[in-house]
This record gives C-alpha cells, structure tokens and sequence, in this order.
C-alpha cells in the first residue's frame, strides 16, 4: 500500500513538474558571444509628417544607416568601379539639397516617407524596391567588388550579420541611410514650432500658398510639400517623347502629361524646374501658374477652376510674397548635416 | 507488477491532462461582425475610372478620375431602440479596393433596421491634425487659414464643355456639410460574420433634391458655400444597401 503511494506521490511531482515546464515559453537561443547585435536607430521626424514606413526585414541601424552613407559617396557602387565610377553623390550634392544644379535630378529629401519614384513613377513601392533599382538597374553595381572589398565585409556582417553581400544588402542598406535624410528645420518648421515668428511677406505667401489664391496646398500637401501623387500641370498641351509622362510607365491614355509632385523642400536652391528643366527661377515657375497654363484632356481638375482658367492672377507683390515663402522652406541645417556628409 | 501498472496509468493520466492544459481552447464568439463593401454605380452601370461615358441629371457628359472621402460615426439600430456605434474613421478611395472594405465587429446579434454614418467628420473629428498622420489623411486635410479640418470629399473628373473637356473638382468640407446618411434596411446579424454590399451611385450627387450642374461655373465648389451646400444635400441618398 505505502509502495502505491510513494508511486501515486511521485507521479504527481513528475506531472506537475511536466506541466511546469511544459507550458513555459521556451527562451529563445541565446546569441553566440561573438555574435554582433546591431544598434538600433532612433528615427525622429515632425507631427506633422506621416508616419514613416520602415521595412520589417530592414528595421534602422546605427552600423546600417552608417553603412548606408558610405556607399552613398563610394564610387564603387557604379559598374565602372571607383576608378570611372560614380556615387549617388555624385548627381545629388548635399550643400544644393541632394541634387545638382542645372539638372531635372529629383532631390533626396524626405523620400523615406514617399511610395513613388522619379518624375514618372518608374519605381512604385518601399524603399528597398527603390533602392534594388537603384543598385540593380541605374548603377549595374557588381556585389563581388564589395566582397573583396578590406573593410566592406566586415561592415555588413555588423548589420545583417553575415560577410554576404549582394544586390540586396547593398539596396537595404542604402535604404536605411535615406531614411534619414529628413529635411525639416526650416524657417517653416520653427514657424510651426512656434520658435520664430515668418516675415509678414512670408506669411502672406503662406495665405496665397494655403487658400484658392494660390491653390497650391492641394498638390504640395504642407508638411512633405508633396502628395506623392502625378499630374498634368499643363505645362504643355501636346505631348511628345518625354513629355508624355506617367502614361510612358503605365500606358494609360488619362496619364498624359502627369508627372510627380516634386517637394518644395529646399526649391530656392534649385534652379532647375520641372521635369524637363524648362524654368530657371521661381518667378518663372509662378509666370506658369499666374499665366501659362495650358489646356487638354488630362489637365488637373484643380486647375479649371472658374475665374481662374487662365492662371492664378496674382499681382507682382502677391508673387514676391509667395517666392518669400517658398525661401522660408530652405532648410541650412539639412544642407550642412554632418551626419548625412561624407563619411 | 501492479504497481508499474499504476504508475505507468497516472503518468499516462498525467500527460493527457497536460497536454489539454496546454492547448487553445475554441473561443466561441459571443458577438456580431459585419464587412460592408462599397460598390459604385453609375444608375445601373459598374463604375469605371477615367472615362467620359456617363451622363449626370443636368445632361452633362462626365468622367470620374477620382473619389476619395471619409466615413464616420458609423451605427446600427434595433427597433428597440438599441443602437451599435462604431468609433472607425473610414479613408475611402473608389481605386483602391481594400479601403472600400468596412469591418465593423464586436456587434451584438439581432435584426437591426437601420444603418446610418456620416461621409465626412463630425465637429469634433473635423480638427487639424487629429486624424492619424498618414498620407491618406494628410493630403485630405483643409487647410487652416480656410477653416482647418480636413476634405471630407475629392470628386474630380472631366466633362464634355460645348467646345473643350475642362477638369471638375467637387470638394466638400467644414463641419456644416457632412453628409448624414440614415439607410432604413433590415440586417440580421448572427454570430457568423456578415457582408453586406454598401452602393454609390454617383449620379445621386447631381440630383434631388438640386440639380447640379457642372456647367456655369459649378465645376469647382471648394470655399464655395453654396455649392457645398447644395451637394451636401443631393448626398443623403447616394447610398444604398441593395439585398444582393
């Protein structure tokens, strides 16, 4: 009787026991010692900013977002190597807000928050599939160059743990520097930060900017001062080569003439405008707006409003208010950002 | 021998109850949920983007290029009096499907005889910067120095004119012209999920009880009061829940 107790007591202990442990989470395998774990980065952006995408298989690094900026002014990304080859750096310059002057380039501003690329759309999609074109396509870059690299290995093992490089980790890399390319320390910006008080000429531009008279809050949405969406502006109201636009990436007839909403972030240091160039100053730009505006089947609906078919109608001091304003978004600090220069 | 019979039972005993101690237990639900999925019609027709093919009250010749609006202060009523509020703030846009998906769960069973919502925000959503920022919600914003808030509707598109196609932009906002929808209809809801077909037909908006005509200078209503006025109330009965 007492050997069939002990055997009932000790059966207990065990299901207990087994029931203990059983249901416990399993702790998850430890890391090896040697094993490099990466820093996260803390992304800081306005309110006013949607939210940022950031992928789940690329979440930022302090070791990736550094490597990132690296291979944005090494020559070695580009077919040619670093003997012939070029940057990113080389065609978006920081001290002219990540583009070139004289040149339709499209600035690295704030891309972190966008979904479509380039004046056509030839890129739909997050960042990494940005920058898979970018590496795959745009710059042919050859991951062996890297491989054999002294230091490159290295630094990719301390961000995606392991000396494997190919297209892929160059773009997620690349992808997390961008990230970090936030322009959002301008006039504007302590404006709405209540840190400094804009000129009254730069806050009737703002009224012009934010209202009918103008209307040009539909499309450059305040915050990014772009919606990321495509347009026919009217810049033309037929449409040859290049001028086709969107309709050139998705073959749609009603995408005529439709290019993207570029960000007005840092416009004052341009000096090229629109996709083909064809102004040089804002006042050019506004002219276009104020009279130039051209009729066809795929112009924005914003921009038939009545009375107004003709242009914007702003008078030359409401003109200089509104160049004003768009000075007031130039931001120095991006432009001169230690940490997105070269390393 | 016994003994090891004994053990080797509780053991075996033991482990069963272990293991369905471990298990997931089937949850079974205790309330309602309902997917309403929004269609657009033109009168009868399916709509298709970007193409000047319908013809609106006034005769006017159009196209729909875009369609994006917000649903809101969503409720089901019983003839009880009961009523199911829903806290969802919907972004809709007619070219991307998933947004013209609308889950509400956590519903109590029964026949309900009523669906009502807003398309817009009500005075107390309607404030800048309130709305997660998203681009969705961030491009339907209405600017500050225009009364804040944001775009409750974008209806674009173009018309044939008498000699051009010009662009209409039918935009509504500020708090005053929310679209109050009331749709008397009844919906049994058990405790499987339900779908339940939500329609626009878009020629609503250009009639009853105003006609609108996108001629004239009409093809433009944003800071036009009257205008928003108008197609605030030609709004009430665009939607309807048809059976099938």
């Amino acid at each position: 009787m007492q050997i069939l107790k002990n055997t009932l007591y000790m059966a207990t202990a065990v299901a207990v026991a087994f029931l203990f442990f059983s249901c416990r989470k399993k702790k998850a395998d430890k890391a090896p010692d040697d094993a490099y774990v990466p820093t996260p980065y803390n992304i800081q952006y306005p309110s006013y900013f949607p939210a940022m995408h950031i992928a789940e298989d690329n979440p930022l690094t302090v070791e990736g977002v550094e490597l990132g900026r690296k291979l944005y002014y090494d020559p070695l990304l580009s077919k040619g190597g670093p003997n012939d080859g070029k940057s990113c750096s080389s065609c978006h310059i920081q001290q002219y807000g990540f583009t070139l002057p004289n040149s339709i380039v499209l600035p690295h501003i704030n891309l972190g928050f966008n979904s479509n690329f380039s004046w056509k759309g030839a890129v739909s999609g997050t960042m990494e599939d940005m920058m898979k074109f970018e590496v795959e396509e745009f710059f042919a870059a050859t991951p062996a160059n890297f491989q054999q690299h002294a230091e490159y290995p290295t630094l990719f093992k301390r961000v995606f743990g392991s000396e494997t490089i190919t297209h892929k980790e160059l773009a997620y890399a690349l992808a997390q520097f961008f990230r970090t390319m936030i322009s959002s320390n301008s006039r504007f910006d302590k404006y709405l930060r209540k840190e400094l008080q804009l000129t009254p000429s730069e806050l009737n531009g703002f009224m012009i900017f934010n209202t009918e008279k103008g209307d040009c809050f539909h499309c450059h949405t305040v915050g990014l001062f772009t919606d990321n969406q495509f347009h026919n502006i009217g810049l033309d109201s037929v449409f040859t080569g290049g001028n086709q636009g969107r309709t050139e990436i998705t073959g749609m007839p009603t995408d005529l003439g439709k290019f993207k909403t570029s960000t007005l972030r840092n416009v004052a240091l341009r000096n090229s405008f629109m996709h083909d160039g064809r102004f040089t100053t804002l006042a050019q730009v506004i002219d276009h707006y104020n009279t130039g505006v051209k009729k066809s089947n795929t112009l924005d609906p914003i921009m038939t409003k009545p009375g107004k078919e003709f242009g914007l109608q702003l008078n030359a001091l409401e003109k200089a208010d509104l160049i004003a304003f768009l000075n007031a978004l130039t931001d120095e600090s991006f432009i001169t950002n230690p940490s997105l220069s070269k390393p | 021998m016994k003994n090891k019979f004994s053990t080797i039972a509780i053991i075996t005993f033991s482990s069963i109850v272990t293991i369905w101690s471990c298990s997931k237990h089937p949850v079974m639900p205790s309330h309602s949920s309902l997917y309403l999925n929004i269609k657009y019609l033109i009168d009868d027709a399916l709509l298709e983007l970007d193409t000047i093919k319908y013809t609106n009250e006034a005769g006017n010749t159009y196209s729909v290029s875009k369609l994006e609006y917000f649903i809101s202060n969503i409720s089901l009523k019983k003839s009880d009096g009961t009523v199911y509020k829903s806290k969802k703030i919907q972004y809709v846009n007619a070219a991307k499907e998933k947004s013209n998906q609308i889950f509400l769960d956590s519903i109590s069973p029964g026949t309900y005889t009523e669906l009502s919502f807003i398309i817009g925000l009500s005075a107390e959503q309607n404030v800048s910067n309130s709305l997660p920022s998203i681009p969705e919600n961030n491009n339907m914003y209405w600017p500050d120095h225009m009364g804040g808030g944001y775009h409750f509707m974008k209806f674009e598109g173009h018309f044939n004119d008498t000699t051009a196609t010009p662009g209409y932009a039918i935009h509504l906002g500020k708090t005053a012209y929310a679209v109050k929808i009331k749709i008397a209809k009844q919906i049994k809801l058990t405790l499987r999920n339900q779908k339940q077909t939500l329609s626009m037909n878009l020629n609503e908006w250009f009639k009853n009880p105003n006609v609108f005509d996108l001629t004239g200078g009409n093809n433009y209503t944003m800071s036009n009061d009257s205008l928003m006025n108008v197609i605030s109330k030609n709004g009430v009965d665009v939607f309807t829940l048809p059976d099938k």
